[in-house]
């Protein structure tokens, strides 16, 4: 038994999969809206040619809800020829199509239009749909705007949603298999901790993509030579190398930090913009505040005591703390000498 | 052989299965040369169990023939070291295997006489050690302590799925 072993257990337990049994009636449900939205968008002369799910199902870090609310996240694609010149116009038909499945206010946020399920005895979930227009060059441009946005708020802006996964999937990237899965275990052990630790509206700020963006580009592997995994070294310093990274300080006497971290295509836009101080600040006292959580188990000797300081402090009752302590086996002075074994 | 057939300390063996697995790489059932390598693992610490977490693997500088072996590579040193500080000094030294071209294999008069002499080198830090001859079809557990070399019954011998670490 080891802190890495409680690691590997808390992985397992916070991964969800697409093809979970557990949503099996959510992906039902998603198919049949999906089907509704392909007809009406039919009916308005823009068919739907192809629509693909976004986020953390298919970059595989998406983890258990705590609140039990499930995310969606799915691309839907017209014809750049068929599409309405306002983009407000494809939103507006998403949003009635939802209504019309009875979800309780669907609306039209700048990227996409969302929807609440709630229903008692089943399982809530919550739904993303980004609309985009796909050109014969396979560049996607993305509905941009509010209902009631100006001219000038609203457009159809060049996206890379496709090309943004693939970034985030792109194995070649690490040094070795066991590195790039270490990789996508910190994503899934950063947004637990982000649901843990920082709650209400703030936490809504974190967007996970925005986490995923940082911990590729500031990963620090832990993998020895000879194949040891040491997850709680390689979440350290990567959250060490994200601190000196994103963050500037704005103001000197009240310790105000803006960040910023940039999309790694197109748009190439800030994945925090508008929020900078705020969400900066907010970040940068809460990655202050996990790296001395990190430091005090590092301290601790005790595999038990380690373990739940990560579960109080980190990242909450899914953190498994085990009944028995390591030291079931001895500890010795030495390691042995190996005196040129010889034998026939 | 000289080993002892005087009952055995009551000790259970665990072994991890990528040790197995590394066993079974290099069974001599072909022409291949003898292969060695040394054992490591922990105590436990009533010292009624040994675990055997890894096995280090032949190198090129270690001298193999198709009877004979002798470890002299520094590579097992390192990874010995590395894993006793990785572990909190507790995965240490354990002894060594080596492979024979039989299926039920029997030390050799050159293969008692290493052990006894790696154990007492040991000694001041270890209460045993063990040994294992790997054969085609069977492996041969030894254990080494201060009242000589003993038989280790197989039913003693666990393996075991390794924890995923
Ligand atoms: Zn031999």
């Amino acid at each position: 038994m080891s802190l890495q072993s409680q690691f590997m257990k808390f992985n397992e337990t916070i991964s969800l999969s697409w093809q979970d049994e557990k949503i099996k009636s959510i992906r039902e449900k998603n198919d049949s809206i999906l089907d509704d939205i392909k007809a009406k968008f039919k009916e308005e002369g823009y068919p739907v040619i192809d629509s693909f799910k976004q986020g953390s199902y298919i970059t595989n870090t998406t983890i258990e809800p705590l609140e039990k609310e499930y995310d969606i996240d799915v691309g839907i694609v017209i014809d750049y020829e068929k599409a309405p010149e306002n983009p407000i116009d494809t939103k507006k038909k998403l949003r009635d199509v939802l209504l019309a499945r009875n979800f309780k206010e669907p609306k039209i946020k700048k990227p996409c239009v969302t929807a609440q399920y709630f229903k008692a005895g089943e399982k809530s979930f919550h739904l993303d749909y980004p609309i985009y227009k796909k050109d014969q060059f396979n560049t996607y441009y993305l509905a941009v705007g509010k209902e009631h946005s100006s001219s000038d708020d609203r457009k159809w802006e060049e996206s890379d949603p496709k090309g943004l996964i693939e970034w985030l999937n792109d194995n070649d990237y690490f040094s070795s298999n066991e590195a790039y899965q270490q990789y996508k275990r910190l994503i899934r052990y950063m947004k637990r901790w982000r649901d843990y630790c920082i709650t209400g509206t703030e936490r809504k700020k974190i967007y996970s993509i925005g986490l995923a963006i940082m911990i590729k580009e500031s990963f620090a592997m832990s993998i020895s030579n000879d194949g040891d995994i040491n997850d709680v070294t390689a979440l350290l310093n990567t959250v060490k190398n994200i601190k000196n990274r994103y963050f500037t300080c704005v103001d000197y006497i009240n310790n105000k930090y803006d960040v910023k971290v940039n999309l790694p295509v197109k748009p190439y836009r800030d994945v925090f913009d508008k929020h900078g101080s705020t969400v900066g600040t907010l970040f940068y006292n809460k990655f202050d505040k996990l790296l001395s959580n990190i430091d005090a188990v590092n301290k601790e000797d005790s595999l038990i005591k380690k373990c739940e300081l990560l579960k109080k402090n980190c990242f909450g009752d899914d953190f498994p703390v085990p009944d028995k302590e390591n030291n079931d086996t001895k500890t010795f002075k030495e390691a042995g000498y190996i005196s040129s074994p010889q034998g026939a | 052989m000289s080993a002892n057939n005087s009952t055995a300390p009551p000790i259970s063996v665990l072994v991890y299965g990528s040790v197995i697995d590394k066993f079974n790489i290099y069974k001599q059932d072909y022409k291949q040369n003898e292969s060695c390598g040394i054992l490591i693992g922990t105590h436990s610490i009533d010292e009624s169990k040994i675990t055997i977490t890894f096995a280090t693997e032949p190198d090129c500088n270690d001298k193999r023939s198709r009877f004979s072996f002798k470890i002299k590579s520094n590579k097992h040193n390192k990874i010995l070291q590395n894993r006793f500080s990785k572990s909190g000094n507790r995965e240490v030294y354990l002894g060594t295997w080596h492979t024979h071209p039989e299926d039920h294999p029997n030390p050799s008069k050159c293969d008692t006489d290493d052990w006894l002499k790696q154990y007492s080198i040991n000694r001041n830090l270890f209460e045993s050690m063990l040994f294992v001859i790997v054969g085609i079809k069977t492996n041969k557990w030894f254990l080494v302590n201060d009242n000589g070399i003993f038989i280790l019954d197989s039913n003693l011998i666990y393996h075991e799925k390794e924890e995923r670490v």
